[in-house]
């Protein structure tokens, strides 16, 4: 198969939405027990994918490193945030690329951000906690032009669901129990 | 051959393709012919359906394609690419004409858009277990469920991370209470070996619904002549086509049916797995299947008399069999089963194991062997072949009494069948 995608069974798929929107319905979610300090556990919580359950018995922890009060034994939130936004960029990338009948032979990705940590320590009301901005580099090598490459870039700004996730506003409901 | 890409290489050039525009959908099969036969009766499917004219010599049936490799072409090389690789010949555990013949002929039978042909019922029921199941995902299936389908969940589920729960077959709110967080896939079979206890699909296909499970029903003691489950709203169908399908104790193979969508999951996992069929035995199944109707109709009915015969004979103590009024469930064989009851029946004789042996000693006409479904009639000991790793209090506890038989009716005479039991029983009492 083109990169290992099997891309019969994606147009399969997309068809079937075409006919039926409800199987394109996924929904997700993440359930994190706080376990000492800075370090916090992550269990993903079952999918639901168009009517059926999908059972996602994964786990991972989360941490800070040391200068920020951790004990470093992990990824930090960011990171893990930045890196489910590399890998969704990176699979919509390789999945356009099978579609348009590119091999690909390396592909890396990049992001990079700096943030200013006046906002969560409360030092200035001015500054934004989070990332004010974000830089991408995709490294690919492949049997494709620049011109394509170029094209499946703007692609994946277009449709992966991680990077509009960012790139969109989010309506965020809290509730305390 | 329906392929991703049709009419849109000159967007691609420009780099303008999306996955929109891919135009490669699911259809049935895969199949040589879309004709399926499906305006017809099991009969007439039965003969029809599925069957590939050479037509390179004009040979009426299907020829035996005992190869295991095939010539490799721009169309196969392009279907492994988009890996497409079962709608294409490429090599027989992939896929063989003489499976897709018979494939066709079982989806016809059971209302299926797409069928795997396997060489074993265990080979189908592994595969399509695991294929259905994510890493960490549990299953609700029966005490009573076959023994080797029994010893893989009890057995080797855990290697792969999973885990089970056995509940009775009939009481639909013991299984829903044990259905957990991380419940992926129920699992029962139709009827139960060998008290023949009735599973009720409907109820099932609702729990399913409710909880957003997956239902997979083992039909082997039914069959799609009695009752087709996908109509009924089940996921995926199994049979051991060992027992009526294939219907002459000849051959060993397994079955699975289902939309096309959940059988292209099954194919990788027999791909991995092992466990295709092959050629030749694929023609013996497809050619037994042509009297499948047949067959099944008279097993039903001898079944349905010699079942009647046994209720008012003086040694015997219970008849198990779904179309007797004294069946436990016998509204809902009504229901689900609409008079097509099976050919399997069970029953209790006087005077116990013992008495048993004796009677299976002075029959003439059932053979004394395991297994079921095959034209002559199969007669044997729960105690001693099934259920033989119980312990006699153990056996009680599920119903299984000193003295029960386990009876396969056959196709033979009915007259003949009752004439030998007549005989028999005259004999040891």
């Amino acid at each position: 198969m083109l990169n290992n995608i099997n891309i019969s069974g994606l147009s399969e798929y997309a068809n079937e939405i075409k006919e039926n929107n409800i199987q394109g319905k996924a929904s997700y979610g993440v359930e994190l027990n706080w376990e000492s300090g800075t370090k916090t556990r992550v269990k993903t919580k079952n999918m639901i994918l168009g009517n059926h359950k999908l059972v996602r018995d994964f786990s991972f922890v989360i941490d800070e490193p040391t200068q920020l009060l951790g004990v470093n034994s992990a990824p930090n939130p960011s990171e893990y945030m930045l890196g489910g936004l590399a890998g969704c960029m990176a699979v919509t990338f390789m999945a356009g690329a099978t579609a348009m009948d590119i091999q690909i032979s390396e592909l890396k990705l990049e992001i990079d951000g700096e943030l200013d940590l006046q906002g969560f320590l409360g030092l200035n009301p001015d500054i934004n906690p989070g990332f004010p901005e974000l830089k991408f580099i995709f490294h690919v090598k492949g049997s494709g032009t620049q011109e394509q490459y170029t094209n499946l870039m703007n692609r994946v700004t277009k449709h992966s669901p991680n990077y509009n996730t960012f790139k969109n506003e989010v309506k965020m409901i809290g509730e305390l129990k | 051959m329906n392929n991703n890409f049709n009419n849109i290489e000159n967007k691609r050039k420009d780099g303008s393709v999306w996955f929109n525009d891919l135009t490669r959908k699911r259809t049935n099969g895969p199949s040589f012919k879309d004709y399926r036969y499906t305006e017809y009766t099991d009969e007439t499917k039965s003969v029809h359906s599925g069957q590939y004219d050479d037509p390179s010599t004009g040979a009426l049936g299907t020829p035996i394609f005992q190869c295991s490799t095939f010539y490799l072409n721009e169309s196969s090389y392009k279907a492994i690419e988009e890996g497409r690789g079962r709608d294409e010949m490429i090599y027989t555990r992939y896929g063989n004409p003489s499976q897709w013949s018979v494939q066709e002929k079982i989806s016809a039978l059971e209302n299926a858009e797409s069928s795997i042909v396997f060489c074993s019922g265990m080979a189908a029921i592994s595969s399509a277990i695991l294929a259905m199941l994510d890493k960490g995902s549990h299953i609700v299936s029966s005490r009573d469920i076959y023994g080797g389908t029994y010893n893989f969940l009890y057995e080797d589920l855990d290697k792969f991370g999973m885990s089970v729960t056995f509940t009775s077959p009939t009481n639909i709110n013991e299984i829903e209470a044990a259905i957990q967080e991380n419940t992926k896939l129920l699992y029962f079979e139709a009827l139960t070996n060998p008290l023949l206890k009735i599973t009720p699909i409907k109820d099932l296909v609702a729990l399913a619904k409710k909880h957003n499970l997956r239902l997979i029903i083992d039909n082997t003691f039914l069959t799609p002549y009695n009752v087709k489950m996908l109509d009924l709203g089940v996921d995926l169908v199994v049979n051991s086509a060992t027992k009526y399908l294939n219907g002459h104790s000849d051959l060993i193979g397994g079955t699975v049916s289902g939309s096309r969508k959940l059988v292209d999951r099954i194919w990788p996992q027999m791909l991995k797995n092992g466990g295709s069929m092959d050629p030749h035995a694929c023609f013996m199944l497809e050619r037994s299947l042509k009297t499948f109707a047949l067959r099944m109709k008279t097993h039903n009915s001898n079944a349905m008399e010699l079942a009647e015969y046994l209720e008012n004979h003086p040694k015997i103590k219970n008849v198990y069999y779904p179309g007797l009024q004294s069946h436990p469930q016998s509204e809902l064989a009504k229901e689900q089963l609409k008079g097509r009851n099976s050919g399997m029946i069970s029953f209790e004789i006087e005077g116990g194991d013992k008495k048993s042996h004796e009677l299976l000693k002075t029959l003439k006409l059932p053979k004394e062997a395991t297994s079921l479904g095959g034209v002559e009639s199969l007669i044997s000991l729960p105690y001693n072949t099934s259920q033989a790793s119980l312990t006699k209090e153990q056996r009680k506890s599920i119903g299984i009494n000193d003295g029960l038989i386990r009876l396969s009716v056959g196709i033979e005479d009915i007259d003949d069948i009752i004439s030998d039991f007549n005989q028999a029983l005259h004999s040891i009492f």
